[in-house]
């Protein structure tokens, strides 16, 4: 056995672990080396060094700090209830009730918005409800009455709101800004229609215009005739022999040929005597005025239209009549055909007892 | 045959004096731990404290080691006294306490082992608040050689093998019995005796080294 065996074998020598002849065998060599009974002195002397070690005592903070962690780890297990209604518990209940002021808060702020909403549009809801708003497409909402009372100072061309204060049915209507008489936008009418400004007693065009009366009946336009464009200047005789020999261009039969007449023609015709019609015009000086005019109330007739008036004003021949509002869209059809397009012709809204839509007409009085 | 196997399934019946109050613990009551914790906070104190040569660590450990034992008090089976189970929870803890420390060491420097820069001075009162059970008799002098050695030997201790230490601090500076050792680390008693005498020569080996002549 070299040193290395036996010095390896002390821990269980000193401890008499080895068998008898393992003893006897480290005994007999630690009697011959001092090197390994240095060993075997120092393994004695460190085991009591180490038994005699000073122990360290705790600190006093030691248990609380244990029984405080363990106390809290304790804690969730006893008081099921009182972990659902504890404070930390109430970060639900705290923000399900932010959500409902939130809710609150902005259903207050709709509500302020939209009573605003129906304030700037108080003009629109007392306006009655559009009768071709859905017809005409880029017709907004018209008055009952198409008298100057119900319209404002500029009906044919000026809004019935103050600028800068669009009303949201506006906004929302595309291109049907306006109450009232809305026409489409025409420069010339424009132009003329401020020349001739409403009366301020509100008393409509009946009063100062001619009444007609056009009760009489006249072809009436099949329903949703529509006429792809407006003729082209021709005689009453070219169209005459034109008709005799082609059929006619508009997609849809018209109530008569005076109502296809361009209003040149239309000129000439009513020069001829063609206005045989006006005696059920209350005006007399309507009759052999215009022969354009004269064509325009025959086409308001032929349509069923009915307290036909007339007046002028500003070099304008202005009509205005009440039209069924089955006839208005083949009524503006119709005098597109004749080149009246624009703010020369408006619509108002459908009288709600008589069902009648009122129809405001402008030409040029040397029309 | 039926009997004997009913006995072989039995767990031994071990006297243990913390057997009621663990009982207690096992049925809810916190405070009973508190009882245990008072009876053996020392001791595993001073274990953690060997094996790490820090005491605030030490503490750490101690303090990690009884809430881990509250956790898992409801799976303790009685197969072994309170106390054994306990140790190794603690000798685990501490363990782990080690490796932790051995990476933040070696981030903050590289080549130094942590009890050498610990060299147990802190656990002897050299300035961490320890608390050394005072040696009336010695004089100073020989109280101030004594804590010098002590932190020498704790030095040594630190620089054990993992197998080693632990069970060198629980035979030799713990008493624990062999059998106890074996239960604590579920290891052979002859292992434990075998690791035990490597460790021992190990660190009279260190001693030698580090310290001297010391016999």
């Amino acid at each position: 056995m070299t040193c290395r065996d036996i010095e390896d074998s002390l821990p269980a020598y000193l401890e008499g672990l080895l068998s008898p002849e393992e003893s006897a065998r480290v005994r007999d060599h630690l009697a011959s080396c001092p090197q390994c009974r240095k060993a075997i002195a120092d393994l004695e002397r460190m085991g009591t060094i180490l038994s005699g070690l000073e122990e360290v005592t705790p600190p006093p903070w030691l248990k609380q700090r244990i029984m405080t962690r363990v106390r809290d780890e304790a804690q969730p297990e006893k008081g099921f209830f009182r972990r659902l209604f504890s404070p930390l518990h109430l970060k639900i209940p705290l923000s399900t009730a932010a959500l409902l002021i939130l809710s609150v808060l902005a259903f207050q702020v709709y509500r302020t918005q939209e009573t605003q909403f129906h304030r700037d549009g108080d003009l629109h809801v007392a306006l009655p409800k559009p009768a071709l708003e859905r017809s005409m497409g880029t017709q907004g909402p018209h008055r009952k009455d198409h008298s100057r009372a119900a319209i404002p100072p500029a009906p044919a061309v000026g809004p019935s709101v103050p600028r800068g204060t669009t009303p949201p049915s506006a906004a929302k209507s595309a291109k049907s800004p306006q109450p009232g008489l809305v026409q489409p936008t025409h420069q010339s009418a424009l132009r003329l229609e401020q020349a001739s400004p409403p009366r301020p007693d509100g008393e409509g065009m009946r009063d100062s215009g001619k009444h007609l009366s056009g009760e009489e009946d006249a072809a009436k336009p099949r329903k949703g005739a529509v006429a792809l464009a407006p003729l082209p200047l021709e005689t009453l005789e070219s169209v005459g022999s034109r008709k005799a020999e082609e059929p006619p261009v508009f997609a849809a039969p018209r109530p008569s040929l005076s109502g296809a007449l361009s209003p040149p023609m239309a000129r000439k015709k009513s020069g001829d005597g063609e206005n045989t019609s006006d005696s059920a015009v209350t005006d007399s000086g309507l009759r052999g005025k215009s022969a354009s005019t004269a064509e325009i109330i025959s086409l308001l007739r032929q349509f069923d239209a009915s307290r036909i008036e007339r007046r002028t004003s500003g070099g304008m021949e202005i009509l205005t009549a009440e039209l069924p509002p089955r006839q208005v869209q083949a009524l503006l059809q119709r005098l597109t055909g004749l080149g009246i397009t624009g703010r020369a012709v408006s619509i108002g809204t459908a009288d709600s007892r008589a069902g009648m839509v009122p129809v405001r007409i402008e030409v040029p009085a040397n029309r | 045959m039926e009997a004997s196997n009913s006995l072989k399934e039995q767990p031994p019946i071990i006297e243990d004096d913390d057997l009621e109050t663990v009982l207690l613990c096992q049925k809810g009551d916190v405070e009973a731990f508190g009882v245990l914790v008072d009876r053996h906070q020392k001791k595993m104190l001073n274990v953690a404290y060997r094996m790490i040569g820090d005491y605030e660590e030490a503490c750490d450990v101690v303090q990690e080691a009884f809430l881990a034992a509250f956790r898992s008090v409801a799976k303790f089976r009685r197969e072994a006294r309170f106390s054994t189970w306990l140790y190794g929870i603690v000798v685990n803890c501490a363990k782990n306490r080690l490796i932790e420390l051995k990476q933040r060491k070696a981030r903050v420097r590289s080549g130094d082992f942590f009890p050498e820069a610990s060299s147990g001075k802190e656990g002897y009162g050299y300035g961490c608040g320890c608390q050394a059970e005072p040696l009336q008799e010695d004089s100073v002098q020989e109280r101030l050689e004594k804590k010098e050695l002590e932190a020498r030997v704790q030095e040594c201790i630190g620089l054990l093998d993992d197998g080693y230490r632990e069970i060198l601090v629980l035979r030799d500076i713990q008493g624990l019995s062999y059998g106890e050792i074996a239960d604590v680390f579920k290891i052979p008693p002859g292992t434990v005796r075998s690791r035990l005498f490597r460790a021992r020569n190990s660190l009279k080996d260190l001693m030698r080294s580090r310290i001297g002549d010391f016999s």
